[in-house]
């Protein structure tokens, strides 16, 4: 499998079974939150009208979050307030995308740990009518993610908004686990066979893919999972050599993400591409292949990273950039997947020590083997 | 009852047994949390030999969190450190206090909320006779050996803070005559209470603690308080009312500030560690028929203190005091119920905002089933 092992999915799915104890807990969230989204209606994009310059209904649309009017040039082009979302740009195809990405892998998490195949039958759905169905179907791109008013149509770094793919292409795998083939998951391999020749061809993916900081990171992350789930093994190869690369530029010698500290939330910047760094280590490691422990050139490694930032959850009145929004920065399955995976000790320590620093505060750390993170972590 | 209201309580009961959506959640939960206190051991002080100076092993003991050697008196009394805890320092007799009440609470609540099929009560009972009733076991109702110092004293008033987690034992004993349990474990023990709140009310220790200026005199007053609505005691209630009031006077600023809290070396930390305590004491009071949440006690307030905390909730960076251990300071259970019970618009505002920010990675936020000490209405 793509983001985990069968064994950790069976596993998992044994003591969920079983009942006991937090697994009961779990089992009992697990079929709350599949219920709930079984009975809401499926809302697709082209449920909402919206600006994309195309007209066509079936184009994902949005603006980007940091762009305001101009005081100075109230009907021009938008200016940038890094940090700062504007609460009136254009979001529901935003909101709609993940609300099906999430509802999607909710229902095939339920539905295989449960053995309930109606939750599978319900994402089958979902599915059909969001990326199949031709009349209420999304089109396979991003050309108009995070257009700016006044200024462009839609730009490159909108494919960010991508990443909640990986609950949906988590989904399919599981899919597949189960054995479950029909026109809808016919549908949507092509969807993402599609989506991923855009990705990989068209101008705006490869303008993202070479943009550096977060975007590039989670971009790779994308392609490689889609190059996981569609079996393309040389372009899987060339991303995570191209992972590489990305992160030794992006890192200091000491472990910082230098592309991240400079925002003016740095801290869950710098938590938000360790994130997608874990999640590609991870899925790496699920097809055999230890980024973990690679050196990316002069000592620069995912320990390097995992020492850096370590200190800072441990204490967070330390971090010495900017965080204006006040929020303290994060990454507890990026750390609990290190304090496994790392070999060097003085990295695994570190790993574990952000986790411990967590549970002061957060008493429901680890509650549950199902949480709303990227991945799914399978030690 | 004295941390709750019996109807909430019982309706809360009904839904949990009833287990639709996110109640068989919550049941899920407190059935893990009950079937692992009942598979923890019964550890009694006399598990654990102490150096307490009595040398009797029935004597809880316990040594000074912040208390280190001098390194320019190696053999003379140890030092203050605040805020650095020293791993050395004796806490197997806190340790297993804590969880004899922390175990019994679970699992009467349990029992209460799920009925009792799996001999969680009986397991209470178990831990509760070891504990406090055995005489090989029990341990004496006092604390006079609690938070001593290495070569400066055998016991101090500020040992009682360790008490706190009694509000879980009183909050099972009550549960207890809900369920109609009547026994010698749970006269002998709420007994063995009574000389407890005799010997806080009466001994040089205990007066030094009740007047100690601080969270240490808060929360003394909260578990007196507690103590006193258990016992029946009303003139005694009357009085620790009497003395919170002034500990809302004399403890906070007109800001909202926790002046003698803030000074400390984790001063974020011990903010809401008070601040918890008077909502503690809050809570008793107005199950009791007294509403200290909406109290204007010379300008200050709960509101302005749940206020004042919450910018700090909202924005940790600008916390201007020290908190050298890097938590970042928090106080769920006294936000949650702030904002069921402030009845300013400002002050309800600002609790609601406080566990919102703390949605994002704690689903079980509006969970009445939390590490909780009381129950909202």
């Amino acid at each position: 499998m793509i983001y985990t092992t069968p064994a950790a999915m069976r596993s998992i799915a044994a003591s969920i079974r079983a009942g006991k104890g937090r697994a009961g807990m779990s089992a009992a969230y697990l079929r709350w939150k599949a219920e709930e989204v079984s009975a809401r209606p499926t809302e697709c994009l082209t449920d909402f009208v919206s600006p994309a310059v195309s007209g066509d209904p079936h184009d994902f649309f949005s603006e980007g979050p940091y762009w305001w009017p101009d005081p100075k040039n109230p009907g021009g082009p938008y200016i940038r307030r890094d940090g700062e979302f504007n609460p009136d740009r254009f979001e529901e195809h935003y909101r709609v995308l993940h609300v099906i990405c999430e509802d999607t892998l909710t229902l095939m998490l339920a539905a295989y740990h449960l053995d309930e195949r109606k939750y599978a039958d319900a994402a089958l759905s979902k599915l059909h009518a969001f990326f199949v169905d031709e009349k209420t179907r999304m089109n396979p791109h991003f050309e108009y993610g995070q257009a700016i008013r006044g200024v462009c149509s839609g730009r490159y770094i909108g494919i960010i908004d991508a990443k909640c793919l990986h609950r949906v292409i988590f989904a399919l795998d599981i899919l597949r686990e189960m054995a479950i083939e029909n026109e809808t998951t016919a549908g949507m391999r092509q969807w993402i066979a599609d989506m991923y020749n855009w990705l990989r061809t068209s101008k705006h993916g490869i303008g993202e893919k070479n943009h550096g900081n977060n975007h590039s990171t989670w971009y790779i992350a994308l392609t490689i999972a889609m190059a996981r789930f569609l079996g393309d093994e040389e372009g899987f190869a060339a991303d995570c050599a191209f992972f590489c690369t990305l992160t030794e530029k992006q890192l200091s010698p000491d472990g910082a993400f230098t592309d991240e500290t400079t925002r003016t939330n740095a801290f869950t910047y710098c938590c938000f591409n360790i994130i997608g760094a874990a999640l590609i280590c991870e899925m790496a490691h699920c097809a055999g292949v230890d980024l973990w422990n690679r050196d990316f050139g002069g000592g620069k490694s995912m320990s390097a990273v995992i020492r850096w930032i370590a200190p800072y959850f441990a204490n967070p009145y330390s971090w010495p950039y900017k965080q204006i929004n006040g929020a303290v920065g994060d990454a507890p399955m990026a750390m609990l997947a290190a304090s496994v995976r790392l070999q060097d000790e003085a990295g695994r320590a570190a790993a574990k020590a952000a986790l411990d620093a967590r549970s002061a505060y957060d008493p429901w750390r680890n509650m549950m083997p199902i949480g709303s993170t990227e991945f799914y972590f399978a030690p | 009852m004295i941390y709750a209201n019996e109807m909430t309580m019982q309706k809360i009961r009904d839904s949990l047994r009833a287990g639709k959506g996110m109640d068989a959640v919550h049941a899920a939960w407190l059935r893990w949390r009950a079937d692992e206190a009942k598979a923890a051991p019964s550890l009694c002080v006399t598990d654990y030999p102490s150096p307490a100076a009595s040398g009797d092993p029935h004597d809880y003991f316990s040594e000074g969190p912040y208390w280190w050697p001098d390194p320019k008196n190696p053999d003379g009394p140890y030092i203050r450190r605040d805020g650095e805890t020293n791993p050395e320092r004796y806490d197997l007799h806190p340790k297993a206090l804590g969880a004899v009440c922390r175990d019994s609470f679970y699992l009467l609540l349990a029992a209460y909320h799920l009925g009792d099929k799996c001999g969680w009560a009986e397991r209470a009972m178990e831990r509760m006779h070891a504990f406090f009733l055995d005489p090989a076991t029990k341990m004496n109702p006092n604390m006079n050996h609690g938070q001593a110092i290495r070569n400066l004293t055998p016991g101090r008033c500020f040992g009682i803070i360790e008490a706190v987690c009694m509000h879980n034992l009183i909050f099972a004993l009550d549960l207890c005559t809900q369920l109609g349990i009547e026994n010698d474990t749970v006269t002998g023990t709420k007994a063995w209470l009574a000389e407890f709140n005799h010997w806080l009310r009466t001994s040089p220790i205990g007066i030094g603690e009740r007047d100690s200026h601080n969270n240490h005199s808060m929360w003394y007053t909260s578990l007196v308080m507690a103590l006193a609505r258990l016992l029946g005691h009303d003139d005694e209630f009357a009085e620790d009312c009497g003395r919170f009031e002034n500990h809302m006077r004399r403890q906070l600023d007109e800001e909202g500030k926790f002046i003698d809290e803030a000074k400390r070396t984790n001063g974020f930390g011990y903010c809401c560690y008070n601040l918890s305590a008077a909502a503690t004491a809050c809570e008793i009071a107005h199950f009791a028929g007294r509403d200290y949440w909406n109290t204007d006690f010379d300008g200050r307030s709960m509101s302005k203190a749940v206020i004042w905390l919450r910018q700090y909730f909202a924005n940790p960076y600008k916390w201007p005091y020290q908190q050298i251990n890097g938590a970042v300071g928090d106080a769920p259970m006294a936000m949650a119920a702030a904002a069921v019970r402030l009845t300013d618009e400002a002050g309800q505002n600002a609790a609601k905002a406080a566990l919102r920010s703390r949605a994002a990675y704690n689903p079980y936020r509006d969970s009445i089933l939390g590490p909780t000490l009381f129950h909202l209405d």
